[in-house]
């Protein structure tokens, strides 16, 4: 980073001395959304805390689009419209660039330090994308924190029964089976977060992996879980924002996501090893039905992309999956559309052999997890053929029925791991 | 008659005979230099694969894309024991042509200061090819696995392009390294190249021209895609 920069920064801290609350946002390109995010979390924090000092901080990774000006103009026009108690505190803006990896984390590592160089007692992140964000969102997200002695609060939105699939199929069953906590969406995005955890966030090396890029939210999640932090969920509505990235695809997704996690295994290996079953935590919010909007979904080139990749990666696949495994999903691949399923129990061992794989290096890591991607369409395919007459809660059970899998198959996991050494392969 | 006869052989198996007494001794130098270097080079076999094995060799090059699974059957046993084999061969060769030196035969003393001043090149020809089968096959891999995950049919020949072309790139540096017909392989690698990569364009810019709009549309932003597939509406995060 610059050192003018740098040194605005520092002086920006210093100017501001301690403060009570920080809401960080992440952002890069996002001029056309971020002026409603920030104008949300200014009036959420006037509304809800307003005799609270708050910094907003807006770490961004060297926008052209003008973000920073948004950020920068971004006001609310009239409070007294908005509120009936004005706050004794205005909200202090920090608009800096983030050092490091070019990526969510690495904006994220810059919002941790300045929480931690303000000893805040609460923080919260949200997306700069959002475009479905209220000003309760910041009560939903930080009050738990401060009055209720929580750590960690994950964010619960209704989602479209489609929507987040690696989330649904991969990340919270797995999440859920390995480390015994019931959190529907370990990577959602916005969270909420004490000093506490602040400070372990930070004390830990990992600006240089995945976690500086997509990994960062559950790595979030699973130092908050593997820590014992007192973590809660608090629904936030509906989930609106622009789409991810689009130059980035999912197998590089996939290796962020799915690695970050699958390296997070090998580092709590301790903490999950003895865990079995799982317990909901507690949910904060006004749960409510959203309507959503029918979506497209391409199910038979999904289909047609796992039977490519059946074709032509099963070679790939035998060096580290059983013969048996390996047939089961060719038998998958040979079904009929209107019969195509890909079952809860197969997808759970799968998952589960792909982190031993992983665990062991079996094959290169990259290579191997984007190799999960044709297998990870067909789930995706199967799920949505389940339940494409189903309602958003007949779906959500499906899901349910899927993570309660993924605990039963969690003794197949424990079992091979104790054997599997890191360096010994399969064969 | 009887006289002439018996020296004239007389004198031939003498200087047949002083001419054994002065070769039998190289023969017995080189039969020893044979029979050693067949014994060291099976004791190096064995050590070779037990170091290799070891260090976990067979696992490292699954990992590495090196595997037999992956070669199709090409090597016919572990990495391990294909090298084992590969140095035995390498000892007992130069063991070989040691005694042959031995032998003090001028024909041989020529075909042995040839091999030997040839012999750094050859090592560094086989690391060469080495280190390009090792890439080829990761970088293979990797072109599969992301031909697969684009949805195109034709990943394992995308795979074995990209895998033949280093092969044959390192191949070239390695007869180059050998200097062996030096121009020739300069003008028939010049050649191939440039012809794959001329068919390639052609290929794309003909006979794949939408997908090559859509994917300059997509890349260089010029707006949405015109592809005939409508894209999937959820996220995946």
């Amino acid at each position: 980073m610059p050192e003018q920069l740098a040194e605005d920064r520092e002086q920006a801290i210093a100017r501001i001395g301690k403060a009570d609350i920080l809401v960080g946002i992440p952002s890069y390109n996002n001029s056309k959304t971020i002026s409603h995010v920030v104008r949300a979390v200014n009036a959420g924090l006037a509304k809800y805390f307003p005799s609270c000092k708050t910094v907003l901080v807006n770490s961004d990774g060297g926008s052209n689009d003008g973000t920073q000006d948004a950020v920068r103009s971004a006001t609310l026009a009239d409070l007294q419209s908005l509120l009936i108690q004005l706050p004794g505190n205005s909200l202090e803006k920090i608009i800096t660039p983030y050092h490091g990896i070019p990526g969510k984390g690495s904006s994220f590592r810059t919002i941790f330090e300045i929480a931690q160089a303000l000893q805040v007692k609460a923080c919260a992140v949200v997306d700069s994308d959002l475009r479905s964000i209220t000003p309760e969102w910041m009560e939903l997200l930080l009050s738990p924190i401060l009055s209720r002695n929580f750590d960690y609060v994950s964010p619960l939105y209704m989602r479209h029964k489609y929507d987040g699939t690696i989330t649904n199929t991969i990340v919270y069953p797995l999440t859920r089976a390995l480390y015994g906590k019931r959190i529907r969406q370990p990577i959602g995005g916005d969270f909420g977060f004490s000093q506490k955890l602040v400070d372990e966030f930070l004390s830990r090396d990992v600006w240089d992996s995945d976690v500086a890029r997509f990994g960062i939210d559950i790595w979030m999640t699973t130092i908050a879980l593997a820590s014992k932090a007192n973590i809660c969920q608090s629904f936030l509505g509906a989930k609106i924002h622009d789409a991810k990235d689009p130059g980035v695809h999912l197998g590089t997704m996939m290796t962020q996501v799915v690695g970050s996690v699958f390296s997070l295994m090998e580092t709590f290996a301790a903490s999950w090893d003895l865990v079995d079953g799982s317990v909901s935590v507690p949910l904060f919010g006004f749960p409510y039905a959203v309507g959503s909007e029918p979506v497209h979904v391409n199910v038979d080139l999904m289909i047609e992309k796992f039977r490519l990749g059946l074709r032509e990666l099963s070679p790939l696949w035998k060096t580290f999956l059983a013969p048996e495994i390996v047939d089961r999903f060719t038998q998958v691949g040979q079904a009929s559309p209107e019969h195509f399923c890909l079952d809860d129990e197969l997808w759970a061992i799968l998952i589960y052999e792909f982190a031993l794989a992983y665990h062991t290096k079996a094959m290169n890591r990259d290579h191997l997890i984007k190799s999960l991607v044709p297998l990870y369409l067909a789930k995706t395919a199967s799920h949505v053929l389940a339940t494409r007459d189903s309602t958003p809660e007949e779906a959500e059970e499906a899901i349910e029925d899927l993570a309660l899998t993924f605990e039963i198959q969690k003794s197949y996991l424990r079992e091979r791991w104790r054997k599997s050494g890191p360096e010994e392969g399969r064969k | 008659m009887w006289d002439f006869l018996t020296r004239v052989f007389g004198d031939s198996l003498r200087l047949f005979a002083e001419k054994l007494t002065l070769f039998l001794p190289n023969l017995l130098s080189a039969l020893t230099i044979a029979a050693v270097g067949f014994l060291v080079s099976l004791l190096i076999r064995w050590l070779t694969i037990r170091l290799l094995k070891a260090g976990k060799t067979d696992q490292h090059s699954q990992r590495l894309g090196f595997s037999n699974t992956l070669l199709g059957g090409a090597l016919g046993e572990t990495p391990s024991l294909f090298l084992g084999r590969a140095v035995y061969w390498t000892s007992l060769v130069i063991f070989l042509v040691a005694a042959l030196d031995a032998l003090g035969i001028k024909a041989t003393d020529r075909l042995t200061s040839g091999f030997f001043a040839f012999l750094p090149n050859l090592v560094v020809a086989l690391v060469i090819l080495f280190i390009g089968f090792l890439l080829g096959n990761f970088i293979g891999r990797a072109a599969l696995i992301a031909a697969v995950n684009a949805n195109i049919r034709q990943a394992r020949w995308i795979a074995r392009g990209v895998r033949g072309g280093i092969l044959a790139f390192t191949a070239a540096m390695a007869l180059e390294q050998l200097g062996l017909a030096y121009n020739l392989i300069v003008v028939a690698f010049s050649i191939t190249f440039g012809g794959v990569v001329l068919a390639l364009a052609l290929a794309f810019g003909l006979g794949a021209r939408d997908r090559a709009r859509a994917f300059l549309e997509e890349h260089l932003g010029g707006g949405e895609s015109s592809g005939p597939e409508k894209k999937d509406e959820f996220s995946h995060l």
